[in-house]
């Protein structure tokens, strides 16, 4: 024994179970008795799920119009028109029908695709400031070559607002007529955006005034795709002008896929024949056509939508929670008879000898 | 009495040290004689004493910090990105700083690369602080050195070779030194070397003869001479050197005339001595390099993964940025709204580069950190176990290194020492034969017959028992309050010849066989008149549950092999009773003493075994040191290695430490095997340097095999606990939380590669920045750690209990490159489920009543949400050790 190892204080471990390592602990032993109910338990409860999903989204009435090739009276395409003048604007008229009258709030959406809201450089290609009001900030170098207007070889303007998405929204307009009354369908613009987008991410430069807009947007220019400035979008629609613009706000906010909706307008409930939904009938859809996608290929569509308590028409969810109920009850059915023939049970499986294969 | 037994043990100290000094000139091949000065060797230190020295030393200034000011940043910097993780890294962060590449910003992964390199940063300054402390106030200690005809206080870093010296009682030598006298008779001076090799008890040093008279300044300051001595080397129990003076004749002096650095005076008023080895010249310092950086076969397995890992990253990358060539080449043309008036958009370089930030969270980068967290904690949890307190030693087991918690689950062979490591090595007097009477030592006879005298037997006895008070090395110390304590010097295992005497001593036959010996010319001389008294027999018992500890190693299958110094009989006694070998198995005994011999009846055993070669036969090997350096020979290797792990157990004896080293090297080389080499003596040292774990057993031998261990236990039966369980259960853990690791990082950022598909393979990130940036440090970092430090594979008592569950872990079959590849896959199964059901569930954008549609972010953080359920979800499902995915049913 090493000497003095008496006078040294113990060294001896507290002991406590933490340190030792004895803390209870549990741990789940998958076995026949505990996985097969499993399986049955979650196949038993997806069915119904699914179920209750796919009526909600059955219940949604949907109505699509692809308008890409539409025509004006003297049969040539709008979207040929458009390619041969860019910047110009076309009109052209579509006859459709509702079969159903439908209950609920309508949504009009517009379509794309083909259309890659979701590129890397369109993503960032936007300045954040700006959109909250410092119109008279260099605009993000993001923005290039949406930045600047050169109006001379040494004078140059920033673009309010900046950026390959501000530079690219989509600036078709629908006008629909319920050809049963012969009246324009009444469309709300507002309430199209998120709140949070209204009130966090987008503001007016302050001095903004609705009845001289241009005035705090001066020594700024528009997006070159633009046909007029930022300050007369939602003209005469109070707190939807300008960088709040719903319409505007709604284009910012980048889909996840190429092929996306977003919001046009809301059916006012505050009209004949649409006071509890959409009256069946037929309709003629005017377009006011300006927004190119022939070219790569895209196509544009009018939809026209209720919602679910989980918001559009998608069956898709609904299916999967069937399939995937049906597969765990499948699989616990194979599983029943996999145990039933060369099944163990939990006593031989816990009983492990030195002996026992593993 | 039994401290009889022990002070017969020491008697022959002086002659083993001699026997070394003649071992060691064998092994290097020099002759005996006194080194000769004309014969100017490279390895001799010539000092000259009273006069300057011709030749500049190391200064006695002595350094063990890492760094100082200057060389902190680069010394750092390049111990930190010799990994290839951080090179990998630091590589991606430059890559971000490039306009328009990055995707994910340009500091998500420069802002955790310096977090992690501060937190290293820090660590390695604190340790760095303490070490620079200790070495100032080593440095500024004062000793007294002979100048002119005064003694003068000068600090320690200032002594020079040659220097003349005085040391108080009490006090450390500041260098080495040789005495040339004291303040007692004869030049006599009691050191203790507890600093050194953790031995408490006194040892004797004494000058020459010669010197023992230079007792006042004017003396030494007239005492003109020079020391030859070896060049400084870290043999602590060794030094041959010469004293000459002008016109007179040479003395020699040997290790009985070292003081050494580190070594403390006792009992002595003062001595003088010349400094020969200072600073890091020392034995000492010589002794203390920094151990081999070991890694587990865990951490390789993972290294090489990751750079699997890498490849498949660039695979991805190179996919991705062909797809966009691709996609760009037929589409961007006609796409108004992309058109952003620079090549990079469409550059395929750029776009590779894009890729490789955008994928590579692909390689965890909070991996290393976390794994050395869990590896503190873990090394903690052994250090903290109860169960391997010893309460006689008052010693815990001890993680000196956290690095190899997890390679103690996989050890396939046990390398260990005999004496200290299964026995006790506390020598009990049993026993003594005089004059043909063997008295016990629990009846008087011995007692009564000295009593009564009369008879030749009686006169031999009383003979016997002079002797054995007179001639040892036990030294009476008085304490403070009084009272007398013997200092008695254990036995000290330099060398495995020693065990050898040693055991001659047990085997009480020292007389007559110390003449087989090859013993130095002056030993024989005196011993050639001995008259043989009588002898005493001493026992050395084995360590509590010994034969139980490797029962049940062997039932683990792991293989115990013990190399020992001692002579074949006792080794294979003591493999006998504990158990390693029984009565039923074949000995296959190979003593050779010669090459030709030794590769015939190693190629007759091979033949013998013929196609049992290489698996586990019901036999013993037993070999002994001479036969086992033919056997290690070049052309004889292998065979000899095939016939090794043919057996169930393997006993060399007669071995010297280097060859214990050989031994786990022909082990490391020729096998995948992990090797756990253990011991408790200085002569294992290296073998438990070489091996994959080294485990130290703190016994009665000092401190020099713990000090060089990577875990060290007080007794051997404790290696079962800290293999069995904390081996597995680190192992387990380690596994889990690596592969976990990659698992939750392969999981979410192959989902980038899935959106890359629809987003016009622009590398645009489906996830929100701060989600990406806080994904491995809050929202995943619990799990990995839970995994690490509290998963728990099956009870301590399970695993003790059925050693086979201990083949789980060795086999490594928690963890290689199938297992590793299946998560993988398994993690893009998930990735593929996590992103398609929420991307065609969201297919329609109006996720609510209100008819807003929510856009990429919408889609990208409702992903990143059931990526993080999943994962939780995933982490139950594998803390249980019942892994699904694969069909690997629960063991317990």
């Amino acid at each position: 024994m090493p000497n003095g190892a008496n006078n040294r204080p113990s060294m001896r471990p507290r002991g406590r179970a933490i340190e030792q390592q004895r803390l209870p602990a549990w741990q789940p032993i998958l076995t026949a008795g505990t996985v097969l109910p499993t399986f049955f338990v979650i196949g038993i409860a997806f069915i119904p799920v699914g179920v209750g999903l796919l009526y909600f989204s059955n219940g949604v009435q949907h109505f699509e119009l692809d308008y890409t090739y539409c025509k004006t009276s003297d049969g040539k395409t709008c979207a040929d028109k458009i390619a041969e003048a860019p910047g110009s604007s076309c009109e052209c008229k579509i006859q459709f029908n509702i079969t159903d009258s439908w209950k609920g709030k309508v949504y009009v959406y517009y379509g794309l695709t083909n259309f890659y809201q979701n590129h890397r450089r369109y993503v960032k290609s936007r300045d954040d400031f700006q959109l909250l009001g410092d119109v008279k900030k260099t605009p993000d170098q993001e923005c290039r070559p949406f930045a600047f207007q050169s109006l001379n070889a040494t004078y140059k303007e920033p673009i309010v607002p900046c950026g390959a998405i501000a530079n690219s929204m989509f600036n078709d307009t629908f006008q629909i007529t319920f050809s049963n009354s012969g009246k324009e369908v009444k469309l709300l613009k507002t309430g199209l955006a998120w709140e949070s987008d209204k009130r966090i991410k987008f503001a007016n430069p302050s001095g903004f005034d609705p009845a001289n807009a241009s005035g705090v947007f001066l020594k700024t220019q528009k997006p070159i795709n633009w046909q007029k400035p930022i300050y007369n979008l939602g003209l005469n629609e109070p707190g939807n002008q300008g960088l709040v613009n719903e319409d505007f706000i709604v284009w910012m906010r980048n889909a996840a896929f190429p092929n996306f909706r977003k919001l046009y307008a809301i059916v006012s409930d505050d009209q004949e024949f649409f006071r509890y939904g959409f009256a069946a009938g037929n309709y003629e859809l005017t377009v006011s056509y300006t927004f190119p996608v022939t070219k790569f290929d895209g196509t544009k569509r009018l939809m026209l939508s209720t919602t679910s308590l989980l918001g559009g028409k998608n069956p898709f969810l609904g299916i999967a929670y069937i399939v995937v109920g049906c597969l765990f009850l499948v699989t616990g059915i194979v599983f029943i008879f996999v145990h039933i023939k060369y099944g163990k049970t939990t006593q031989e499986m816990i009983s492990v000898t030195p002996q026992t294969p593993y | 009495m039994n401290v009889v037994g022990r002070y017969l043990g020491n008697v022959g100290d002086w002659i083993q040290t001699r026997l070394l000094r003649d071992i060691r000139q064998e092994e290097d091949g020099t002759s005996s004689a006194p080194p000769d000065p004309q014969a100017a060797h490279a390895d001799l230190r010539v000092v000259f004493v009273n006069r300057p020295q011709p030749e500049k030393y190391t200064s006695n200034r002595v350094s063990t910090a890492k760094y100082n000011l200057i060389s902190f940043l680069p010394l750092f910097l390049f111990e930190q990105f010799r990994r290839y993780s951080n090179c990998f890294f630091l590589f991606i962060a430059l890559l971000q700083q490039i306009p328009d590449v990055s995707p994910t910003g340009r500091y998500t992964t420069l802002m955790p690369l310096l977090f992690i390199l501060f937190i290293s940063a820090i660590k390695e300054i604190i340790e760095d602080i303490r070490r620079h402390a200790a070495d100032r106030r080593v440095n500024v200690q004062e000793v007294e050195v002979l100048k002119g005809y005064h003694w003068q206080w000068i600090r320690w870093s200032k002594l020079k070779v040659g220097d003349m010296v005085r040391v108080r009682n009490d006090s450390l030598f500041p260098a080495d030194l040789v005495l040339l006298s004291s303040s007692e008779p004869n030049a006599m001076a009691y050191v203790e070397t507890s600093n050194l090799d953790g031995e408490t008890n006194l040892k004797v040093r004494q000058g020459l003869a010669h010197t023992s008279k230079l007792l006042e300044p004017k003396d030494l300051n007239r005492f003109v001479c020079t020391v030859e001595c070896e060049s400084p080397n870290r043999h602590l129990y060794e030094f041959v050197g010469t004293l000459r003076e002008l016109g007179k004749p040479a003395h020699s002096l040997g290790p009985q005339q070292m003081l050494l650095r580190g070594a403390k005076l006792r009992n002595t008023m003062w001595v003088f001595g010349i400094v020969i080895y200072t600073g890091h010249d020392t034995k000492l310092m010589k002794n203390s390099s920094f151990p081999p950086l070991k890694r587990s076969t865990v951490d390789k397995v993972t290294n090489g993964q990751i750079l699997w890992l890498f490849f498949l990253l660039i695979v991805i990358c190179v996919i991705s940025a062909v797809a966009s060539e691709i996609w760009s080449a037929s589409y961007l043309s006609s796409a108004w709204y992309l058109r952003f008036d620079d090549i990079v958009i469409s550059n395929f370089g750029f776009n590779l580069l894009t890729f490789i930030i955008l994928y590579n969270n692909l390689i965890p980068i909070s991996l290393q950190v976390t794994i050395e967290v869990v590896r503190l904690i873990q090394a903690t949890m052994i250090n903290y176990d109860v169960e391997m307190y010893h309460e006689e030693s008052n010693m815990c087991a001890m993680a000196r290194t956290s690095n190899l918690n997890e390679e103690l689950g996989q050890v396939k062979y046990i390398l260990s020492d005999k004496t200290g490591t299964l026995t006790k090595n506390v020598m009990e007097y049993k026993k003594c034969s005089v004059a043909g009477n063997v008295y016990h030592v629990d009846d008087d006879a011995l007692s009564k017959r000295l009593k009564e005298g009369g008879g030749s037997d009686a006169i031999l006895l009383k003979e016997f028992m002079t002797l054995l008070a007179v001639c040892h090395t036990v030294i009476p110390e008085i304490d403070s309050l009084g009272e007398i304590k013997y200092q008695a010097a254990s036995p000290e295992i330099p060398d495995a010849r020693y065990d050898e005497w040693k055991q001659r001593m047990e085997e009480a036959r020292l007389s007559m066989h110390m003449r087989e010996q090859k013993v130095a010319d002056a030993a024989e001389l005196i011993e050639k008149d001995l008259v043989l008294l009588g002898a005493t027999g001493i026992e050395d018992k084995l360590q509590d549950q010994v034969p139980e500890t490797i029962a049940a190693f062997l039932l683990a299958n792991i293989h115990v092999w013990i190399l020992t110094g001692d002579k074949q009989e006792t080794a294979i006694n003591i493999a006998y009773s504990c158990k390693l070998i029984d009565p039923t198995m074949a000995l296959l005994i190979v003593n050779e003493d010669s090459l030709d011999a030794t590769r015939e009846t190693l190629l007759k055993h091979v033949h013998e075994f013929g196609e049992h070669l290489k698996r586990e036969n019901h036999c013993a090997l037993v070999i002994d040191g001479r036969t086992l350096k033919y056997a290690l020979s070049h052309d004889m290797r292998t065979d000899f290695l095939d016939l090794c792990v043919s057996c169930r157990a393997v006993v060399c004896c007669r071995v010297s430490p280097i060859q214990k080293a050989e031994v786990v090297d022909l082990l490391v080389q020729g096998t995948n095997a992990v090797t756990l080499a253990v011991g408790d003596g200085a002569n294992d040292v290296a073998m438990i340097q070489r091996a994959h774990v080294g485990v130290g057993v703190s016994g009665q031998e000092g401190m020099q095999a713990v000090c060089n261990s990577d875990y060290a236990v007080a007794q051997f039966r404790f290696l079962r606990k800290l293999l069995f369980v904390h081996g597995n259960w680190c192992y387990h853990r380690m596994c889990k939380l690596i592969l976990y690791s990659f698992y939750k990082n392969i999981c979410l950022y192959v989902i980038e590669l899935w959106y890359a598909i629809w987003s016009a393979w622009s590398g645009q990130t489906l996830f929100e920045r701060w989600c990406i940036g806080l994904y491995n440090v809050l929202f995943t970092a619990a799990p990995p750690l839970a995994l690490g430090l509290f998963d728990r594979v099956s009870t301590a008592e399970t695993m003790l209990k059925y050693p086979v569950l201990y083949k789980m872990s060795q086999e490594s079959q928690f963890f290689n490159f199938r297992i590793f590849w299946l998560w993988v896959i398994n993690a893009l199964a998930h990735s593929i489920v996590l992103f398609w059901l929420p991307a065609w569930a969201m297919a329609h954008d109006v996720m609510w009543p209100n008819g807003k549609e929510g856009g990429y972010l919408m889609l990208g953080n409702s992903v990143y949400t059931y990526v993080v359920v999943t994962l939780i979800q995933y982490f139950y499902q594998e803390q249980s050790g019942v892994d699904l995915a694969f069909g690997q049913s629960p063991v317990r």
